[in-house]
């Protein structure tokens, strides 16, 4: 089920907040059953049958937890190690199985030069989020950065809870593990919530979807049926459309965690306005690459260490990071990709990027990542190379078309609201204005100004909703 | 108690209202099963099976239903429109987009070129599949006319806004190819285009916001497939001249094609204008066998109801008979698309019995093409094509295909 649903919204949503809320917030157990019930269902939605991969994936991080626990109580520190070693396995071995095995094999059969037919396997649904979540959840416990739970259903529900199950953000064990025994859920709470629900689902759905349907006006087309310049709008096309559609999900997350009273961690911060692609990485899926740092790169040895293994770490991070986003050569590229060019950015051009004019520093990472979603959005490494081709000029049908300025004129509106909102302007605006001290009677109005344009947004939304069949979702393969 | 904390009091209880009255209005509201603008079924409620709720379709499909079935739906389709065309002001709504002059609804068409390889291939295989028609009418001594009609979108072409380019050149490659291609195999064909152009072109022989002729220009091509089949009689067949008829314009709204794909937003002047002969001429209707009312016109009984170009002869049939009992007229089998509408009201006025059929309505038709041409020994057989469909190979293009002997049974 996608959050940008009539099914989620008219039905499910209402359907949780009202068991939920019914129950006293005195009988947080309850509360917390009803929203771990509720979370198996949204996710049965997709297909029962996989229910039981994620049944599975519970039972055995809750098991290795509480063994990891177990033994560092006894002060038993190799066994609780390879306890940890083990779950990573375990874990590692049930996401390879359903996402990896039909690419390890087809790579197989073609260096023995034989035909390959694909293996029936069906990757459940999020697969890839809520194993790093498990993994989460064990690790803290051996680096005793959270308790252990000893409740099943508290694991269960951590892992399981339904903002987050799909599309992330990843939220770590430490994060919410007090939240889940202890939190409080608030009007005022509630309502932030609602509103940041609001601003994801506009954001994916009025601004992400139409970004999405310019963006597919060129890839997996012939080149030669389009032009260079449709080819560079629709590749500016996909890097708003894959950041609306995503950062829309995880506010939405967000904004959904915070009605149940959990706060997660931002995933975005304004990615598009950095100005090296070590900065992108900052501000891009943030809790997907601070997972990586904490759990990959910094027990490898992170930079404390000579500088060969240091390349070695930053190579391996990149290469998981792009494997992790699927089971193919141009997402393994595309994680290799950015590897390299932070590498190149921290050994030598760092430096000199410092140095030029910082609208100079804008284009040179905006249009890197921008190549770099050209290589993620393709299916394969030779229609990457062929769109890189055309936007030189090279096997398209010509610089510019009519095609282009139908696009354009089209999607006006749509393009100019996606670039501003791409923008801090609250702190731009902050940063030129003397900072005033908002009046009591001016924060009132603020927030009846907000909750009036969540109204409406909400009602834009809904009303686009129903009107478009193009409501694709990127991460929800992952 | 602050502001802050009604305010977001009246936030909450706003977005339940919101959710709770849809999901309740859905409920008591959901019975239609039929959307008009869309002119499609709505998505029936998924059946369940056990293997599609565990693969999770049959839940996907609930969605599908739910989205189709929402309380206000049409006028959330309505409002998006309204929205797009007014305050974000797109060019193309619904695929549908406005002539340079404001005044008419034009398809927005691919932007791929035609490869010429592939219009020459389809030409041979159209002409090469038509020749087999008209070599099993000639057989028995019938004569075959195959009727070019320019769509809509083709007749005002030069009316194509500057950031779509200009299909002439495209169109002309096209329809020259496959004319040519009917010459070469010997068929006689009538080109409406020609002929509309001949008179001048007059813009008010066609819908602004349909994407077909209105009834002037069906009127006309009926002129001209009764003149040229008089070409070839020593009698010449009955024809109606514009005083024989008498025209209505009906006081209905008319709903455009491509008005329809904008929810009706597009404000313009199209009516709907029927014929009725001055001198009444008796006949007997069937439809698939069965003697139907002798009415030519689908004409709601509300004024006010919108009326479509479906009006003509109640729409698309896989099979009208009209017999008028004048035996010393001949016979004709017309099959072809919508294009045929209005013209099976005029038609049958020439002729003993006029047989209509249009091949895309595989669902209900008992026989092919060539079945009917051997079951009956028409003495004209009229193939009525518009020019987006000169080249397809389907629908009416299949002059070969065979009823399976299941359907034929039945």
């Amino acid at each position: 089920m996608l959050f940008s649903s009539i099914s989620f919204i008219f039905y499910f949503l209402p359907a949780v907040l009202l068991c939920y809320f019914i129950v006293p917030a005195r009988f947080r157990r309850i509360r917390n059953v009803v929203l771990l019930l509720f979370s198996l269902v949204f996710y049965g939605f997709g297909g029962p049958k996989f229910l039981f991969v994620m049944l599975f994936s519970i039972l055995i991080n809750n098991i290795f937890g509480l063994l990891v626990w177990y033994t560092q109580k006894r002060k038993q520190y190799t066994i609780s190690k390879w306890v940890l070693v083990i779950s990573v396995l375990c874990n590692l071995g049930i996401l390879c199985y359903y996402k990896y095995t039909n690419f390890f094999l087809e790579n197989f059969y073609a260096v023995m030069g034989q035909q390959f037919h694909a293996l029936e396997i069906v990757m459940p649904i999020g697969i890839s989020f809520f194993t790093f979540q498990g993994l989460s959840y064990v690790a803290d416990v051996y680096h005793g950065t959270a308790k252990v739970q000893k409740n099943p259903l508290h694991v269960a529900l951590y892992i399981s809870m339904f903002p987050q199950l799909i599309a992330g953000p990843i939220v770590r064990y430490e994060t919410v593990a007090e939240q889940i025994t202890c939190r409080t859920e608030s009007v005022n709470q509630f309502a932030s919530g609602l509103r940041r629900f609001a601003i994801g689902l506009a954001k994916k759905v009025l601004i992400g979807n139409t970004m999405g349907l310019i963006a597919a006006q060129a890839f997996g087309h012939p080149m030669m049926d389009v032009s260079s310049a449709t080819l560079w709008l629709c590749m500016a096309a996909y890097t708003l459309h894959i950041y609306y559609d995503f950062s829309g999900y995880s506010d939405m997350a967000i904004g959904l965690g915070r009605m149940f009273g959990f706060e997660f961690l931002e995933n975005f911060h304004y990615p598009y306005i950095s100005k090296s692609i070590t900065e992108f990485w900052r501000r891009w899926h943030i809790s997907l690459s601070t997972w990586f740092r904490d759990y990959v790169y910094i027990p490898l040895g992170g930079n404390r260490c000579g500088h060969l293994q240091w390349i070695r770490n930053i190579a391996v991070v990149w290469l998981l990071t792009g494997f992790w986003h699927g089971a193919s050569w141009n997402f393994i590229c595309w994680g290799l990709y950015f590897g390299i060019l932070l590498l190149i950015e921290k050994l030598w051009l760092g430096k000199y990027l410092l140095r030029i004019p910082i609208w100079m520093q804008h284009i040179y990472a905006l249009l890197l990542i921008m190549f770099g979603w050209v290589l993620f959005n393709s299916t394969n490494m030779s229609s990457a190379w062929s769109y890189f081709a055309g936007l030189f000029g090279i096997g398209t049908r010509c610089l510019a078309d009519h095609q282009f300025l139908y696009l354009i004129l089209e999607y006006k509106a749509e393009l100019i609201i996606a670039v501003i909102a791409a923008l801090p302007w609250r702190s731009i605006l902050m940063q030129h204005i003397k900072p005033v001290k908002f009046s009591a009677w001016m924060e009132n109005v603020w927030i009846l100004s907000a909750n009036a344009y969540t109204c409406i947004i909400l009602l834009l939304s809904v009303v686009t909703l129903v009107n478009t069949s193009f409501n694709p979702f990127i991460y929800f393969r992952f | 108690m602050n502001l802050k904390y009604i305010s977001n009091l009246l936030l909450i209880g706003a977005f339940a209202s919101f959710v709770g009255l849809t999901c309740y209005h859905t409920q008591i509201t959901d019975t239609e099963q039929f959307s008009f603008y869309e002119n499609r079924n709505l998505a029936l409620p998924p059946t369940y099976t056990k293997d599609a709720f565990w693969t999770g379709t049959y839940c996907a499909e609930w969605e599908t239903y739910l989205k189709e079935h929402i309380a206000e739906r049409e006028w959330m389709l309505e409002q998006y429109a309204l929205v797009s065309q007014n305050i974000l002001k797109k060019p193309v709504i619904g695929n549908t987009l406005e002539s340079s002059d404001g005044k008419k609804l034009l398809p927005l068409l691919s932007f791929n070129q035609e490869n010429n390889q592939d219009v020459h291939d389809l030409t041979q295989e159209m002409a090469s599949r038509l020749s087999t028609l008209n070599d099993a009418v000639n057989r028995y001594g019938g004569t075959f006319l195959y009727v070019g009609i320019p769509e809509q979108n083709v007749y005002f072409e030069q009316d194509y806004p500057f950031f779509t380019g200009n299909p002439k050149a495209s169109y002309q490659m096209m329809q020259s190819t496959f004319f040519h291609g009917l010459y070469e195999h010997g068929i006689s064909f009538l080109d409406m285009g020609q002929v509309f152009d001949d008179m001048g072109h007059p813009d008010w022989i066609y819908n602004t916001t349909d994407h077909h002729y209105n009834y002037y220009g069906a009127f006309y091509t009926y002129q001209a497939i009764m003149q040229t089949i008089n070409q070839g009689r020593e009698q010449n067949l009955p024809v109606l001249t514009d005083s024989d008829l008498d025209f209505q314009t009906l006081p209905n709204p008319f709903m455009g094609s491509r008005n329809r794909k904008r929810f009706g937003q597009f404000t313009n002047e199209d009516v709907l204008v029927i014929g009725v002969p001055k001198q009444s001429i008796p006949f007997q209707r069937y439809i698939m066998g069965n003697e139907a009312d002798a009415t030519l016109y689908d004409i709601p009984k509300n004024p006010n109801a919108w009326v479509t170009y479906d009006c003509y002869n109640g729409g698309n049939r896989a099979e009208c008979i009209i017999e008028t009992n004048r035996k010393e007229l001949p016979t004709l089998l017309l099959f072809g698309d919508s294009f045929t509408n209005p013209l099976e009201t005029l038609l049958y006025t020439g002729f003993d019995k006029s047989i209509y059929v249009d091949l895309r309505e595989t669902n209900y038709l008992t026989q092919g093409i060539l079945a009917y041409v051997q079951q009956y020994h028409p003495d004209y057989v009229i193939c009525v094509r518009n020019s987006n469909q000169y080249l397809d190979l389907n629908g009416n293009g299949m002059i070969t295909y065979e009823v399976p002997s299941a359907v034929t049974k039945q």
